[in-house]
């Protein structure tokens, strides 16, 4: 699903040079929930950014569902991001001027699709406990609230991959519990391929696998069958 | 796959976009109103100008077009003139001359310029103003004339008294306080001395070969005859004559024109780019606001071309709601 190869990232700054990402190798099945791993300034973010197309790497390539996206275009890197990929943000990213249903049917209109949309985004919403909440703006609603809007706005349009970023860390933990236990949920309805990039050891436990990043390299990759045996 | 289906769905996430906070939406359709309303204000007031000027240069001609001549209109040229009157115009005559007037013996007479209007047409625009206070009708007798004040003042002369011209006696009935075509007007050496035509054949001063000018005014009516036909009319029966509308009529007030038009235009383009400022500048300001909204919109996977037709539409939305206003 997820293919990464050769990846370098160096951020160049005037006099100073910053190796980010140094020669990441990873390659993420159909279906699997992988979180990556890491302290801050590993490269976790700079690497979820990479996949998603949001950046560019220096080097190396990566490829989405068969489909090749270092080097495409801007414009195909929007298309290729609204088909098949959904995001969790760390601070929700709600457009503020439209309603918790707006929000969620908004992917569903930049990408054409027919349909009305509205019955799935109710549904969605219904899912994540917000069915009561349709017209509120994003002010209108808790941090947990509008994140579960979030959740319910990454599934909209059903990407094969969903790719979250610390989508608990601005919550306490009970809220934080309860998002996660809907993003899981989602994603075992919806099979997506989950990324999820965390420094949570705790959440990262729910995963699949384990990536762990520092300084730019991959320095552990654990199964979940190794991570119950131990 | 969406050209044209998108632009429905970019009309509509404009909008909502826009009814999520109406007040600072109003603030801005109000400031595109505000830079429409400057423009076009400047515009109309270039326009009223404008109309202004050129009824004033009617005034300065005291008519809408105005032929001249050194000689006493023959019969052809006379066809011509029932012709336009014919067609509508009115038509009223002017002569001028100069000559002597004494104030009586032991005192120097003094080169005066005459001028002598048929008091019931004259004039066609402006108004002829005298002092004390009269119509012209009343005024303009054949045995009496109005002066400027400056003979009265160098022949020591009063209203009512009695001063020569030609043969003739005539009382000053009045001073001439205002005289519309005094710039457009020939011959003016010495003071002036306004009569009615009656009082001129008095005189007996016009005779074959006298040195006056003829001055036919014309008042051209509101449709039907256009400026452009009198004055070709004219031109052709009046060969030698000078023929000018109010378009022209004097250097001064063309060039005052001219300038006018030139300096109106100036500031309406001045007041078009600071208007196009202003409302670039207040969507500029609206698009910085929205810059988070385009990152979520990209990472969601908006392309460019969608961001930016919710953003024209939205643009255009509120210009036009601001240019109605």
């Amino acid at each position: 699903m997820i293919e990464i190869t050769g990846l370098w990232k160096i951020a160049e700054t005037g006099t100073h040079r910053v190796e980010i990402l140094r020669g990441i190798e990873l390659s993420v099945p159909r279906g699997q929930f992988v979180a990556i791993m890491g302290p801050s300034g590993s490269g976790k973010s700079t690497l979820l950014g990479l996949m998603a197309g949001l950046d560019t790497p220096t080097s190396g390539r990566i490829s989405l569902d068969g489909t090749e996206i270092t080097g495409l275009p801007e414009d195909k890197l929007a298309l290729i991001r609204g088909q098949k990929v959904g995001f969790v943000f760390q601070s929700y990213q709600l457009i503020p001027t439209l309603t918790a249903e707006e929000n969620v049917l908004l992917p569903h209109e930049l990408a054409g699709a027919n349909g009305d949309g509205r019955a799935r985004a109710r549904e969605l919403l219904g899912l994540v406990g917000l069915a009561d909440r349709l017209d509120h703006y994003p002010v209108q609603l808790s941090g947990g609230e509008q994140q579960r809007v979030a959740l319910a706005r990454a599934f909209m349009v059903r990407p094969p991959i969903l790719m979250a970023d610390e989508p608990t860390g601005n919550l306490d933990s009970a809220n934080g519990q309860h998002v996660l236990k809907l993003l899981l949920e989602l994603n075992r309805r919806e099979q997506t391929t989950l990324v999820l990039v965390t420094h949570d050891r705790e959440l990262a436990e729910h995963a699949d696998r384990i990536v762990a990043l520092r300084d730019g390299v991959v320095v552990s990759d654990e199964q979940k069958a190794a991570l119950d045996a131990r | 796959m969406q050209g044209n289906s998108f632009l429905r769905t970019a009309v509509r996430i404009a909008a909502r976009d826009l009814r999520a906070s109406p007040g600072k939406f109003i603030f801005l359709v109000l400031a595109v109103a505000v830079g429409v309303g400057a423009l076009t204000g400047v515009r109309s007031f270039g326009r009223a100008f404008r109309t202004m000027l050129l009824a004033e240069a009617r005034t300065l001609m005291a008519a809408d077009l105005m032929a001249r001549t050194f000689e006493p209109p023959g019969a052809p040229q006379l066809e011509t003139l029932k012709d336009l009157e014919r067609q509508g115009a009115r038509l009223t005559r002017v002569t001028e001359t100069v000559s002597m007037l004494s104030a009586g013996d032991g005192v120097t007479p003094v080169l005066v310029s005459l001028k002598a209007v048929d008091p019931a047409s004259y004039p066609f625009y402006g108004e002829l103003v005298l002092n004390p206070p009269q119509p012209p009708r009343k005024a303009l007798v054949p045995d009496a004339v109005a002066v400027s004040d400056d003979l009265l003042l160098r022949l020591n002369l009063k209203t009512g008294d009695a001063v020569r011209l030609g043969n003739e006696a005539y009382r000053i009935a009045a001073v001439v306080e205002k005289e519309p075509d005094r710039m457009t007007g020939s011959l003016n050496v010495g003071p002036r001395i306004l009569m009615s035509r009656e009082a001129l054949d008095r005189t007996g001063l016009i005779k074959p070969g006298s040195r006056a000018a003829q001055r036919f005014l014309f008042r051209l009516p509101e449709r039907g005859l256009t400026v452009g036909a009198a004055r070709d009319a004219l031109k052709a029966a009046f060969p030698a004559a000078l023929i000018s509308d109010f378009r022209e009529t004097h250097p001064l007030i063309t060039r005052g024109l001219t300038r006018a038009e030139r300096f109106l235009s100036l500031v309406s383009l001045i007041a078009l780019i600071v208007g196009a400022l202003g409302v670039a500048a207040t969507m500029h300001s609206h698009l910085q606001q929205r810059m988070d909204t385009i990152a979520i919109l990209k990472c969601i996977g908006a392309r460019s071309g969608q961001v930016m037709r919710i953003f024209l539409a939205q643009a255009i939305g509120l210009t036009l709601a601001g240019a109605l206003l």
